[in-house]
């Protein structure tokens, strides 16, 4: 009876989540201001799904990011590609957000981003090889956290990349992880100023900070093709967790004058009705558990 | 006389993959879909097939040959200390409303890593309980040494065959 009881209180939690939530409050169109003859454009490019080493489902990974009003992400998994096809279809289907293709290409050596990739580049490879089959299929390459322990062999290489990664949530750390120090990506930064600079969040599983930390890319067309080339010419700007921004100045203005003309959007809030639906769903799946332990029979 | 009650290993294989379901998706969006739901618990099924797939090894090995439906129900019913586990990580990530990764917020707490380190202690202990109720002292025993092993091994083959083990080996930044 009280697993009767459990299991009816859950199907009721997930229809009334799908009425208030996936039904009502969809269908957003995902597109970017227009400011200064550019698209300005939210984006993550570094992103992980459970066909790797992340949580969720290409799928909802998708869902997530149109949740957090990204106009543009990028699946890059270990070494392979096919989760970010996977996810591009999916958002193609449901008016997603504008997934680029990508790989983080993890070697003991370093780790990197290929954007905008067709087929997975082959880890095993060194830089320059990596970086003209990169080009090859109309890609650009991101450094992935330049953390000191990789620069010795970064610093050598660097003209062979496109952008760095500058900012990434282990900024928020109270406690930053030994050999993983964010100060370490802006030290980085701050010695190849003409690298691209980029903010990931480097997603893994959990709300995360998808949708708080983004690139903006201030390009001339809203396409793949479009948002490489911007990367390429270095129109990017990030901003850390004290509002300092990395990327030009004229940028920087034009976001200025344009959220003083349109203000950002704040993210909604859950209401209490949805509040008291996911808590009793909690209960009811508790209930579920707890009912019914059996010892092994013959 | 008393009937046993019927065995329901898929029932009890449904609810093991609504509570993993259930951790992704409440700690990801803060509510329930049923969407996240469905497709997250058809993205983890390899959890529990692998468990399933270790445990049906070991005891086969072991000379078990009677009642499967039973065993497999039991098994998994006894994760059970694992489900309260993602239950309280739900809670926590509910409660709080962190826009930050559970790892962060719990990482340097001593009384996390202890409950953890209980729940997984527990949950060994309650595995080896299955083992003896259905085979001799002895071979309960290495059945249960095998399936960890066995366990073990089939991550490694399903981590190699889906292009992951490199990435995983490879040290961390």
């Amino acid at each position: 009876m009280k697993k009767l009881a459990a299991i009816t209180i859950l199907l009721c939690t997930m229809v009334t989540t799908f009425v208030l939530d996936d039904f009502i409050d969809r269908g957003e169109a995902l597109l970017p201001r227009r400011a200064g003859g550019y698209y300005i454009i939210k984006a993550d490019f570094h992103i992980h799904t459970r066909l790797s080493d992340g949580l969720l489902s290409p799928f909802s990974v998708v869902d997530l990011a149109k949740r957090n009003r990204l106009h543009v992400i990028a699946v890059t998994e270990h070494n392979i590609v096919w989760p970010a096809q996977w996810a591009r279809w999916y958002s193609q289907l449901v008016g997603g957000p504008l997934v680029i293709p990508g790989q983080e290409v993890t070697s003991k050596k370093y780790h990197f981003v290929a954007l905008g990739i067709e087929k997975a580049i082959d880890w095993r490879l060194d830089l320059p090889s990596a970086k003209q089959q990169i080009q090859e299929q109309g890609g650009l390459a991101i450094i992935a956290h330049p953390t000191r322990r990789y620069w010795s062999r970064l610093d050598p290489l660097v003209s062979l990349f496109d952008a760095v990664e500058v900012i990434h949530p282990v900024m928020f750390a109270a406690k930053m992880p030994r050999g993983f120090s964010w100060h370490h990506m802006v030290e980085f930064y701050e010695r190849h100023p003409h690298l691209t600079p980029i903010a990931s969040t480097d997603y893994h599983h959990f709300a995360g900070y998808m949708g708080s930390i983004y690139t903006l890319v201030f390009a001339r067309e809203f396409s793949q093709q479009g948002i490489i080339t911007a990367i390429k010419q270095g129109n990017t700007l990030v901003r850390d967790k004290d509002g300092r921004t990395y990327g030009r100045a004229a940028l920087q203005k034009l976001v200025n004058s344009e959220e003083s003309k349109n203000p950002d959007r704040k993210k909604k809030k859950p209401g209490i009705l949805t509040l008291v639906v996911t808590w009793a769903g909690l209960f009811a799946l508790l209930i579920l558990l707890l009912s019914g332990n059996r010892k092994p029979g013959p | 006389m008393l009937k046993r009650p019927r065995d329901r290993p898929l029932e009890a294989l449904g609810t093991y993959l609504l509570v993993l379901a259930s951790f992704v998706t409440l700690t990801t969006f803060m509510k329930w879909h049923l969407f996240h739901l469905v497709n997250t618990a058809l993205f983890w099924m390899f959890v529990p097939a692998n468990q399933l797939l270790a445990l049906f090894l070991s005891l086969s090995v072991a000379g078990y040959r009677r009642n499967w439906a039973n065993v497999t129900e039991v098994f998994l019913k006894m994760q059970l200390p694992w489900y309260l586990f993602f239950v309280l990580l739900i809670i926590t990530q509910l409660s709080t409303e962190a826009n930050l990764s559970l790892f962060q917020l719990f990482s340097h707490q001593f009384s996390f890593v202890l409950f953890l380190l209980t729940v997984l202690a527990y949950s060994l202990f309650l595995n080896l309980v299955l083992f003896t109720r259905v085979l001799p002292a002895f071979r309960a025993i290495m059945a249960y040494l095998a399936y960890y092993i066995i366990h073990t091994g089939l991550y490694l083959v399903f981590f190699s065959l889906t292009d992951q083990l490199q990435p995983l080996l490879a040290p961390n930044p």
